[in-house]
């Protein structure tokens, strides 16, 4: 199960150079952490600083959720669309308030990335939900 | 199944690990930095497609890769998938697939005619191990009759052939059901085993580019030549908020 999640959350960043082409574009296709699903092929999104609080992708075990919070991380690190026609696969939630989060169109794991219905053009994925190769 | 038709799912090494190697092995570099020289190519077309069947039949299912672990997917227990977004390769087109599944809005009526109407491909899902959801697609036949594009593609599927053992619709009867309406393909599935799940789409999606005008200019499979055309007036991209008691 650790295998794979914390990964390139902090290499992410500590190499986000080797991640973003000279545009501002993303170098590598953006993958699935837990499946390799496709969800962006190289040189489709751009880099965006945004803080997003993402819900956690690990549902908590053992620890009752105490009502009213979510566990999860706000994010700043994202790769922007501004088409949803842009993604290679990619799945939606149901509407959270004004959000839906994205998920793995493949095997449903999320929310990697968010978006908001206010922002039509505006489709974000958190670097650190995402790998890249 | 022909190799030229392929469900893309994973990209470069497609390892969950993959993360590891970010900065990449040699080879991986090297694909890269060529492939960066290339504009990305934009998809040829874009088509929205639904999944409606009864309360059950594993329509959900069929949308997504059969995974056997056990992790938690705590967005889809908690809020649940409103459409994919899935790329097709066939006939050297890309092709980008609007999927909505209409889970949890099983009863007749309550799948709005939006959905129906904007699709270009239906898929018509029954259990094959449960006598009603088979009689129930008369009931959705209507549906698609009354709300429907007349050249919508529809694809019926018998799901769960995983469940032979608990079989009650044979083979025959899904037949001669799709046989009595015009154009329209059948096919068993297993969205289990992930048997034929992938050749639904690319069957559906076949269907529907061999409908299509035969040769579009190349400057015509541009993105920006497709956002030229006027907008299809339903279903929007993203349906309005529902009401929501949270």
């Amino acid at each position: 199960m650790e295998d794979c999640g914390t990964i390139s959350g902090d290499e992410g960043c500590a190499d986000l150079s080797k991640l973003v082409s000279e545009d501002g574009k993303n170098a590598k296709s953006v993958l699935c952490q837990r499946c390799g699903s496709k969800v962006l092929c190289p040189g489709v999104a751009v880099l965006a600083e945004k803080e997003l609080f993402l819900p956690s992708m690990r549902k908590k075990t053992g620890i009752s959720q105490v009502e009213g919070t979510v566990d999860g991380d706000t994010l700043t690190a994202h790769w922007l669309v501004d088409d949803m026609y842009t993604f290679e696969n990619v799945g939606f939630t149901k509407d959270v308030g004004k959000v839906k989060y994205l998920i793995c169109a493949d095997c449903e794991i999320g929310p990697i990335g968010w978006h908001c219905l206010d922002e039509k053009k505006s489709f974000y994925v958190a670097l650190e939900r995402v790998n890249h190769a | 199944m022909d190799s030229r038709y392929n469900i893309q799912r994973r990209g470069g090494g497609g390892s969950i690990n993959s993360g590891r190697s970010i900065g990449g092995s040699p080879a991986l570099t090297g694909a890269q930095s060529r492939r960066r020289k290339i504009p990305p190519r934009p998809a040829d077309y874009k088509l929205q497609i639904i999944i409606i069947g009864s309360r059950g039949v594993g329509k959900t299912s069929l949308m997504e890769r059969f995974t056997d672990d056990t992790f938690c997917e705590a967005c889809k227990s908690t809020v649940g998938v409103d459409f994919k977004i899935k790329t097709v390769d066939l006939r050297g087109k890309k092709i980008r697939l609007q999927i909505w599944d209409t889970a949890g809005q099983e009863r007749f009526n309550s799948i709005t005619s939006a959905y129906y109407r904007g699709a270009k491909g239906i898929v018509l899902v029954y259990d094959i191990t449960k006598q009603e959801t088979f009689d129930d697609l008369p009931k959705w036949m209507k549906m698609i009759d009354k709300y429907a594009s007349e050249d919508a593609e529809l694809l019926l599927v018998g799901n769960k052939l995983d469940c032979e053992t608990d079989r009650i619709i044979t083979r025959q009867q899904g037949e001669r059901f799709s046989s009595r309406i015009s154009g329209m393909r059948f096919c068993e599935a297993s969205a289990k085993d992930n048997f034929n799940v992938d050749e639904i789409f690319l069957k559906l999606v076949d269907d529907i580019l061999s409908k299509m005008p035969l040769e579009v200019p190349s400057k015509a499979l541009s993105n920006s030549i497709l956002s030229l055309q006027p907008e299809p007036e339903v279903p929007p991209e993203l349906p309005p908020p529902r009401m929501r008691c949270c």
